[in-house]
């Protein structure tokens, strides 16, 4: 989407401040834009005091945005709530107590224009107290008095005013939303501009200026509460420690509408119907959420485009294409991806769910790619064939150590694959060969010390079929790649890069733990602990599937909270995936490789026992709907055989021996006769609804989710 | 920006690279990279050498491996305008510098071949070079007048300037192998057009005894 229909665009964060200075400042922008077409965009987050703001800056001929808050300040989502709504190619974020010389925006839109690579900041001269917004209103604008009173402040900071194009801003997904209040998120923003590639100047041009108008400080009042001293260090935390580029990577709630996917999973396939589901199921699980899928299949004829065009997810796009390798597969994918960075994944391939947001956290100055370890299972049984860290990237490692790392583990730069390009002429190996020829253009990758994916050992492989060919494109490029190295020198590096150590790698004491949860489906069983909040919108798909359950509690005789325990049990990659685009948090509390399987009894958790041994008995019908009836008492009290049973409870407890069993109750049924119809006579009883019905706002009552009954 | 360089790396090329300072970006392909050991460099074309590799990322202080003349500062200087640099260390002593008789014909379209002629014993004599892609190519040869070398000058152009050509990374290469081929002129491949930063980038040039030339 191309919304870039101004030169310019001047944002100004406000809350609840000096009214008269906003609106001076405001005036001087709109006055210093000359020829250019500007706006001045001032973003309100969260003002309460009732001051008409919007339009008396309306009324100047600038942008007024309001953003609701729970009552926090934060400069840097100010100032994204602002960018969200602008339209201009050069952006500049300031404050609302600034004025500035006529031309200034004129003469600094100019200069980001002619030269993007370029982010501009101004040094502030503050104006001395005579000059507070009434003084200057009295006084008029007198840019000579301004220039001869005013004194130069030191290079604090970004000075209060920061262009950058705004390809720099999409590609930086703006300021920082994790910082509040305010200090050091212009600091943090230029510091990221510099390792993105684009250089910082301070603007000397005597035309320019920025003048402080005068006011009492604020600061001060803000640094003396907790929370803003807690917000303040966090920052400065932030600024000082996190080198990563690219923030609000799992979120960017302030997105501009044409933001550009933060990266675009490429998986190039061919003949995979059986196991592309699981692949890129596993990527729109991935936490972070802003990313396209780009499926290319290199001319399958078993049904993978049936699979894949199964998958009604937008982000998700799928291209058929003639067979004409992998390689060239991949160059087309680089040629049509919208993101900056592409993922590289396999068809077979599962990854891990924090993949994504991990390639970005170490996403540093200088660096072109990022990569991690992978594990390698054997998709008939599950089990670990091998723990792969990865090593150390370089020319010398690649040709002289194996296993440094898999090209499936990989984000690189969009550009770089445009630029080097896969050699389209390898049927196989392309990977290994790609990795050397970046290697010796000076290409940068790290490691992210994190493993990124279970890579599925099967017969199919390309490694197992095609195993001649690569080994021959791979001897191919290390001959080249060897060409300028002394073969003395050689010698030394084999040595050398033989015994050179994996990276470590979080995780790898026991990959075989790591891996358990994310295993293919035919493989393991997992229990979701969903964390479900008032208002949560379950996916249609969870709430009529078999293993979902949901507890509301409440201790009626102390009137205590209600609580909601829900869970999911045997839960697939469908239902997670599903849990991620309802936006709904969960924890993997269980997974079992389902070959371990003997008799497996879901616990009733210690939490739950309290409340399950003061269920009072009573009359009461519980009414409609398919509910479970879990009947509590030590094993003796059962029968061994009761009809309908369909799974037992054993009581986490050390201290106390309950058991359980469970079945499922029809619609409607009496539960005193239907106990007295299995010979039962538990010491508790209770019953989870197993369907809550809709209400009439469309969400689920979780009230009605239990009844007490006798 | 603080400049530093290896003249034979442990995978066998010459390396230009540099530390950035506090308001210099930092290059996402950082190390300049030819296939090829220069035998001779004189500290004054390799300080024009750093700064046509890295003009793109340059902002506020430049410091060279070795002292530079003031001429050469303001080349600097100049070339970097609107923004404000401050070179050290400067020699305010004069030195010689290293002059050439030869030109350097170049081309870096994957296409093309330089086109070079001999014209006689009373013309500079003029060396073909074939600068190609460092990621395709493979160690450097002489051939017919032509001199090809493998670098990554291309993608360091493109990589480190957002997508945007830019000659500089060129030349920078042509002036680390000049001195070693008694080159003092380099001419820029056919179909190159003069505009204000090449003209400032030939004034660059002579500030450490070269010329820079278009094709006729």
């Amino acid at each position: 989407m191309i919304i870039q229909e101004k030169d310019i665009s001047v944002v100004i964060g406000f809350k609840d401040w000096g009214v008269e200075r906003l609106l001076i400042s405001v005036k001087s922008i709109l006055s210093s834009f000359g020829e250019l077409e500007g706006e001045v965009i001032v973003s309100d987050y969260g003002s309460v005091v009732d001051s008409n703001v919007k339009n008396l800056v309306e009324d100047l001929g600038a942008k007024y945005v309001y953003t609701e808050t729970d009552g926090k300040w934060s400069r840097s989502r100010a100032l994204n709530a602002g960018f969200a709504e602008s339209q201009g190619r050069v952006l500049v974020s300031t404050d609302a107590d600034m004025l500035f010389s006529p031309s200034a925006m004129e003469t600094i839109g100019r200069r980001v224009l002619s030269d993007p690579g370029e982010a501009l900041v101004l040094q502030c001269r503050d104006l001395p107290k005579k000059y507070d917004s009434v003084g200057i209103l009295a006084a008029g604008m007198d840019w000579d008095a301004f220039e001869r009173s005013s004194t130069l402040r030191p290079r604090w900071g970004m000075g209060g005013m920061m262009a950058v194009s705004r390809a720099t801003f999409l590609l930086l997904r703006g300021f920082d939303e994790r910082m509040e209040i305010y200090g050091g998120e212009d600091m943090d923003f230029a510091q990221r501009v510099r390792w993105s590639g684009r250089r910082l100047s301070w603007i000397s041009d005597d035309t320019v200026r920025m003048f402080h108008m005068w006011h009492q400080p604020t600061r001060t009042e803000t640094s003396k509460t907790l929370e803003g001293r807690q917000a303040i260090e966090f920052n400065r935390r932030v600024v000082l420690e996190d080198k990563s580029i690219i923030r609000n990577v799992v979120k960017w709630v302030h997105k501009p509408a044409d933001a550009k996917p933060i990266a675009s999973v490429v998986i190039s396939t061919k003949d995979r119907a059986e196991y592309i589901s699981d692949s890129i199921n596993s990527v729109l699980a991935q936490t972070v959420e802003d990313i396209e899928v780009i499926v290319i299949d290199d001319g399958s004829t078993d049904g993978t485009a049936n699979v894949v065009q199964s998958f009604k997810d937008h982000r998700v796009k799928y291209h058929f294409r003639e067979g004409a390798g992998i390689a060239s597969a991949r160059n087309y994918a680089a040629s049509i991806s919208l993101a900056d960075f592409t993922v590289i994944h396999d068809d077979d391939d599962l990854m891990f769910p924090d993949r994504i947001e991990n390639h970005f956290a170490s996403l540093e100055a200088g660096v072109a790619g990022t990569y991690g370890g992978w594990i390698d299972f054997d998709h008939s049984t599950g089990e670990v064939i091998s723990s792969n860290p990865g090593k150390k990237f370089s020319l010398e490692a690649l040709l002289f150590s194996g296993k440094v790392f898999a090209h499936a583990t990989l984000m690189v730069r969009t550009e770089l694959i445009r630029q080097v390009g896969y050699d389209f002429r390898l049927r196989s190996g392309s990977d290994y060969n790609l990795a050397i020829r970046l290697a010796r253009s000076g290409a940068v990758l790290v490691h992210t010390n994190h493993f990124h994916l279970i890579r599925r050992l099967h017969e199919r492989q390309v490694t197992h079929l095609d195993t001649a060919v690569q080994k021959a494109s791979a001897r191919l490029i290390s001959t080249l790649g060897m060409q300028s190295i002394r073969p003395g020198k050689q010698r030394v590096l084999r040595t050398e890069f033989s015994k050179a150590p994996g990276v470590a790698v979080t995780g790898d004491s026991d990959p075989a733990a790591l891996i358990l949860p994310y295993l293919p489906d035919h493989l393991v069983a997992r229990r979701l602990e969903l964390h479900l909040e008032k208002g949560s919108q379950l996916p249609a798909r969870l709430s009529d599937r078999d293993g979902f359950k949901y507890v509301s509690t409440q201790d009626v005789l102390n009137r205590g909270p209600i609580e909601i325990e829900a869970t999911l049990d045997d839960a697939s990659w469908d239902d997670i995936v599903a849990l991620r685009g309802a936006e709904i948090s969960f924890t993997i509390v269980y997974a079992k490789r389902r070959a371990d399987f003997i008799v497996e009894y879901p616990q009733i958790t210690d939490q739950m026992l309290p409340v399950l041994h003061r269920l009072i008995v009573g009359d009461e019908e519980p009414g409609k709907g398919t509910m479970r009836l879990i009947c509590i008492g030590s094993s003796d009290l059962f029968p061994d055989t009761v009809p309908d049973a369909n799974s037992h409870y054993r009581s986490a407890s050390k201290n106390e021996s309950v058991d359980a069993i469970s079945f499922i109750l029809s619609d409607g049924e009496n539960v005193k006769l239907k106990l007295s119809q299995l010979g039962i006579d538990p010491i508790g009883v209770y019953i989870e609804l197993q369907r809550p019905k809709l209400n009439e706002q469309g969400q689920y009552n979780w009230k009605e989710a239990v009844s007490l009954v006798s | 920006m603080k400049f530093y360089w290896e003249r034979e790396t442990s995978t066998g090329v010459c390396s230009l690279g540099a530390v950035p300072g506090s308001y210099d970006s930092h290059p996402l392909i950082s190390n300049l990279l030819i296939d090829y050991i220069p035998r001779l460099v004189g500290n004054p074309r390799i300080s024009v050498a750093f700064t046509l590799a890295f003009s793109s990322s340059i902002s506020g202080e430049i410091e060279f491996p070795s002292k530079v003349g003031p001429e050469l500062a303001a080349g600097v200087q100049r070339l970097l305008e609107p923004t404000a640099v401050s070179v050290t260390p400067i020699d305010l002593e004069p030195s010689q510098f290293t002059y050439g008789e030869n030109v350097f014909v170049l081309n870096y379209a994957s296409d093309t071949q330089p086109e070079v002629t001999w014209a006689g014993f009373d013309s500079p004599r003029c060396i073909g070079l074939n600068l190609t892609d460092m990621s395709d190519s493979f160690s450097a040869q002489y051939r017919n007048e032509v001199l090809s070398v493998p670098t990554n000058a291309g993608l360091f152009a493109t990589m480190n300037n957002l997508g945007q050509f830019s000659h500089e990374p060129f030349i920078a290469v042509a002036v680390m192998l000049s001195e070693d081929y008694d080159v003092g002129t380099i001419r820029l491949p056919k179909g190159t057009l003069l505009d204000e930063n090449l003209r400032r980038v030939g004034m660059l040039l002579q500030t450490c005894g070269m010329n820079l030339e278009l094709q006729p």
